[in-house]
């Protein structure tokens, strides 16, 4: 009974740990909508009308800011000019620094289909979130990419950008309806450092955090994209020069 | 985590029913503890000598104790700074949010309202977040209908169920009216209300025409929108005719700007909307709007003259005993406008810079201050030549370099404010720095002897620690250098939160300055220096030895590390045990055997002085005996010889005083031990990461003697540093080596049992 007791308890952890969802993640189809280098056009005009087309764009297409149970949708408020690059629309979610908010089924269920309808826009093949969710948010967050997932097409990936730190030793992306989770590896000051091996190892991530990396052109980083996705910040509006660092990095 | 955990075949097949479970449970029990440590960052805040872009103390700064005034301040500062030095009222500013913002949107009250007469919402009204934003095409939005229009709505509802009863046709209609003119703040074609019926009521019929031009006004049909309000406007009988001219002004403030639109685009529909609100403006009648209608003519102004408007905003400031924060904000988004948002810009290079500075002393104070190239200068002197105002002393002697020919009578002017004045610390470091800037070395000490090495009277904390670095960059030996290193902290600063409650009153830390010499520009002879002698505060002389021995042992300075090794002992009693061990082994070989057993149990040996501390660092007490599982700032990787292991970004005290942030050697390091620093820091950079070099020198140490007791643990101590540290990355196998040798040589010992996996 006791040798019985030891191998059920020890299958299931080991059930927990290499047989959850995340472990088994499948490479999606539908990440290969997106191109490998992807160009975040954040709050700026951005002109991008000869990017080449193997390079696509995530823009900021909106901002969702939460206070307590509710919220409230800013659009993007500059333009962005492209021409035939495929697009990711990234909806930024603001908690503020107060305390834990947590939306209601209803206006979680409002953020999803706001969420949703950024993929409707001309060019997007994709969708990101990005969200610093704290712990006690987590629930709450893991609940809206479910409610994401579920209305978004099926041929449409979902992304979401992670904290370094969610990327390395932290668990909670697992199980996550994602299909990737970009690992930031930059504005982390005196924190960058100890996650900085995510850049050069794709293996030292967790698995949700393997396919993708996020860098930013001002911050130097010695890092292999090694198959990745790579996401690239860029402090100031796009240039023709700017384009070709971010490319140097992908290809060098 | 570490990379991809192997386990060892053999200690696998060993491993019981219990140690499955026991492993298990450490496993949840470290994910759990990881997850809560990692809940969201993790974001140190550093603790702030000198802060960069505002001053320490907001209140104070705003009730007149200016500190040291210095040209990267944001603007608002400076303009408080201008007001005191001149001699008027000091500025404090409130700074709270509006109290109802578009992020804070709430029409709950009108979707009640609405509900309850209607009997309940109207069809495609169910959903309480409707949007109420436009797309522009681009990829662009805006907000529509704003928190404004929302509150409007519930207020002329409560009226006209006063007026007309509730129920009644009235109210009904008009809240119908309403729903359809809200339904253009998002997408879709525009959707006028129902005509008033014929015979109603002149206020049904003058509510639905206004109605009816809001309905235009949301659906962007702007020109259309304007024509009605002004009709409006000239119905003398419609209790909206003085608003009308003032949404037709907002109209076509819209027409200019949503979206962008070229300039002359631009330009030619706010001149419209200027002559609305100038009529709202004369309007007598119309007083109840004239505070906003007031404030837009002053946003149009900004855009069709911002030189006009800054100069208006800045005579506001300059002469008003209580000017209102509106025109501290206008102000400083008029300089934003025509300078850019920026604290150092070639004043040459300012297209409407003659314009600007013409008749406005502010602004051309604050050109002179912030410009860069000769232009600045030559602007201060001549202001300084003609004034004699000490603001205008002090942008001189920000801008005037150390050869000018003017300098001399600059100084001896400098010399002759009065301590009373606001200006006086500014001028008492800026003296010192161009004393020095122009090889004036012994008088600029003399005059740092005057000065407050402690907070005094004008002499804030963070005026005293600039002082203090001016001390360090001109130390005549190395007791003034130790005795001018420590500074107190003054802001608790995050990257991602910004300024945080300070709870370190008092505590010291090291800048810049002070760390990047102990840790680049000293030698070894030095640091030992520094950690026999008891000048440094315990805590960052503690700091000092740890650096001290460890290059000792790494450089195998017999000498110096035992010269430096009680100290540490006394500093760090968790060390007693093993620096004891050093102390008195029996030959060399064990005495390296014992130092690099105390690297390995001791985890926080570093090479480098780290400073400025941030909240993980000062927190803790160094050097640290376990591995650090969150930051993983532990023993060394090999490039911190060249630059900052961590860094909080450059330090104001070596921007303000320092022409490259690679400072220089100390002025007395005499020739021979600049050399010996090179020599050391070359032969420190050759040993490579730490966990490279203790992996191979345990391992030979393993090989050597392998009946030696504390074999076993040190190389348990190898792999698990391994995963918790960084460098050599390709250089993986030593670790596995490790943990090969730990299972294959000592099976049974403790050690071996724990270090169940190694990690690459």
């Amino acid at each position: 009974m006791v040798r019985t007791g030891r191998i059920g308890l020890s299958g299931a952890v080991l059930a927990l740990l290499l047989l959850s969802p995340s472990y088994a993640l499948p490479e999606h189809a539908r990440l290969s909508r997106l191109p490998p280098l992807m160009l975040w056009a954040w709050e700026r005009p951005e002109d991008l009308r000869g990017l080449h087309s193997s390079v696509g764009v995530a823009f900021l297409a909106q901002t969702v800011t939460i206070s307590g149970s509710r919220f409230t949708l800013q659009p993007r408020r500059q333009p962005l000019r492209v021409t035939g690059n495929a697009l990711v629309a990234v909806t930024r979610i603001e908690a503020g620094a107060g305390p834990t908010v947590s939306l209601g089924e209803r206006e979680s269920s409002d953020v999803a289909a706001a969420i949703v309808r950024t993929a409707s826009l001309p060019r997007v093949v994709g969708v990101q979130i990005d969200f610093d969710a704290r712990a006690s948010e987590r629930p709450m967050y893991g609940r809206l990419l479910s409610a994401v997932r579920d209305r978004l097409p099926a041929d449409t990936p979902l992304s979401m950008t992670a904290l370094a730190s969610w990327c390395q030793g932290d668990n909670w992306l697992r199980g996550l309806p994602i299909d990737e989770a970009v690992p930031m590896l930059f504005r982390m000051g005196p924190t960058n450092e100890p996650f900085r091996i995510i850049a050069s190892s794709r293996e030292s991530a967790v698995p949700e955090c393997r396919r993708a990396i996020g860098v930013s052109l001002d911050e130097s980083l010695a890092f292999r994209p090694d198959s990745r996705r790579v996401y690239v910040f860029s402090p100031r509006a796009w240039t023709d020069v700017a384009i070709g660092e971010a490319r140097r990095w992908v290809t060098p | 985590m570490g990379d991809a955990v192997k386990a060892d075949g053999r200690a696998m097949r060993r491993a019981s029913g219990r140690a499955m479970k026991t492993v298990a449970g450490i496993v949840i029990a470290i994910a759990s503890a990881t997850a809560i440590l990692l809940a969201c960052g993790p974001f140190p805040t550093t603790l702030v000598p000198v802060t960069s872009f505002e001053p320490i103390d907001g209140v104070g700064y705003g009730h007149g104790d200016l500190g040291v005034v210095r040209p990267r301040f944001a603007r608002r500062y400076l303009v408080q700074a201008y007001r005191v030095l001149t001699g008027g009222k000091p500025l404090s500013t409130d700074r709270t949010e509006p109290a109802a913002t578009q992020s804070q949107f709430d029409a709950s009250e009108w979707l009640d309202l609405r509900d309850d007469v209607l009997g309940g919402p109207p069809p495609g009204g169910e959903r309480r977040s409707a949007p109420i934003s436009r797309a522009l095409g681009n990829y662009e939005g805006f907000d529509n209908c704003t928190v404004d229009a929302f509150g409007n709505a519930t207020r002329t509802l409560k009226a006209r169920a006063e007026r007309f009863g509730r129920p009644s046709r009235e109210l009904t209609d008009w809240t119908r009216a309403q729903v359809a003119v809200f339904q253009n703040c998002a997408e879709g074609p525009l959707t006028v209300p129902e005509q008033a019926p014929a015979g109603a009521d002149p206020i049904v019929r003058a509510d639905r025409a206004y109605q009816t031009a809001a309905a235009y006004f949301y659906a962007m049909q702007y020109d259309e929108a304007a024509g009605r309000f002004r009709v409006i406007a000239a119905d003398r009988s419609s209790p909206w005719r003085a608003h009308g001219r003032y949404l037709a002004a907002r109209a076509m403030i819209r027409r200019a700007t949503v979206p962008e639109n070229d300039k002359p685009v631009i330009d030619r529909y706010l001149a419209e909307a200027e002559a609305d609100l100038q009529a709202v403006l004369r309007d007598t009648e119309a007083a109840s709007i004239h505070g906003p209608a007031r404030r837009l003519a002053d946003f149009v102004a900004g855009r069709l003259h911002p030189v006009e408007r800054l100069h208006a905003v800045s005579k506001v400031l300059t002469a008003a005993p209580d000017p209102p924060e509106q025109d501290l904000t206008d102000y400083c988004a008029m300089m934003d406008r025509l300078v850019g948002d920026r604290v150092g810009y070639p004043a040459a290079s300012i297209a409407e810079r003659e314009a600007m500075i013409r008749g406005d002393d502010l602004t051309d104070w604050v050109v002179a201050l912030q410009g860069t190239g000769p232009e600045s200068v030559a602007r201060a002197i001549e202001r300084w030549d003609t004034t004699r105002a000490p603001h205008w002393l002090v942008a001189v002697l920000w801008t005037i370099p150390g050869d000018h020919e003017a300098l001399p009578s600059i100084l001896d002017a400098a010399q002759r404010l009065e301590p009373a004045s606001p200006a006086y610390a500014t001028t008492a470091f800026l003296r010192v720095r161009l004393l020095a800037r122009s090889g004036r070395t012994d008088e600029a000490r003399a005059l740092l002897g005057t000065l407050p090495s402690k907070e005094a009277d004008g002499f804030s904390p963070e005026t005293v620690n600039l002082l203090n670095a001016e001390r360090l960059m001109l130390a005549r030996n190395f007791d003034e250098f130790l005795a001018s290193a420590p500074r107190q902290i003054v802001v608790s600063w995050s990257d991602f939160l910004g300024r945080q409650q300070l709870d370190h009153t008092g505590a010291q830390t090291f800048d810049e300055d002070a760390a990047t010499s102990f840790s680049r520009r000293l030698p070894l002879a030095r640091l030992v220096e520094a950690s026999v002698k008891r000048t440094l505060p315990q805590r960052l002389r503690r700091r000092v030895a740890v650096a001290a021995f460890t290059r000792a042992l790494l450089l195998r300075r017999e000498g110096a590390a035992l010269q430096v090794a009680p100290v540490l002992a006394g500093l760090a009693p968790p060390l007693r045990a093993d620096v004891n061990r050093y102390l008195h082994a029996a030959t060399p070989v064990d005495r390296q055997r014992a130092g690099l057993l105390l690297f390995l149990r001791t985890p926080g040996m570093v090479m480098t002085v780290a400073g400025p501390d941030d909240d993980y660092s000062y927190a803790v007490v160094e050097p640290v005996r376990k591995f650090d599982h969150l930051l993983r700032r532990t023993w060394w990787c090999g490039t911190e010889t060249e630059k900052p292991r961590y860094s909080a970004g450059p330090s104001e005290s070596v921007a303000l005083l320092y022409s490259t942030d690679d400072l220089p050697y100390p002025a007395f390091l005499p020739q021979a031990e600049r050399e010996a620093t090179t020599s050391e820091l070359q032969a420190l950079k050759a040993i490579g990461p730490a966990r490279s070099y203790l992996a191979g020198e345990v391992i030979k140490w393993a090989r050597e003697k392998p009946e030696d007791a504390d074999v076993a643990e040190a190389l348990a101590l190898v792999v698990d540093g391994w995963r918790w540290n960084c460098g050599d990355d390709d250089k993986w196998t030593l670790a596995r080596e490790a943990f090969r040798i730990l299972h294959g040589q000592y099976p049974e010992s403790e050690w071996a049992k724990k270090t169940r996996y190694w990690y690459r």
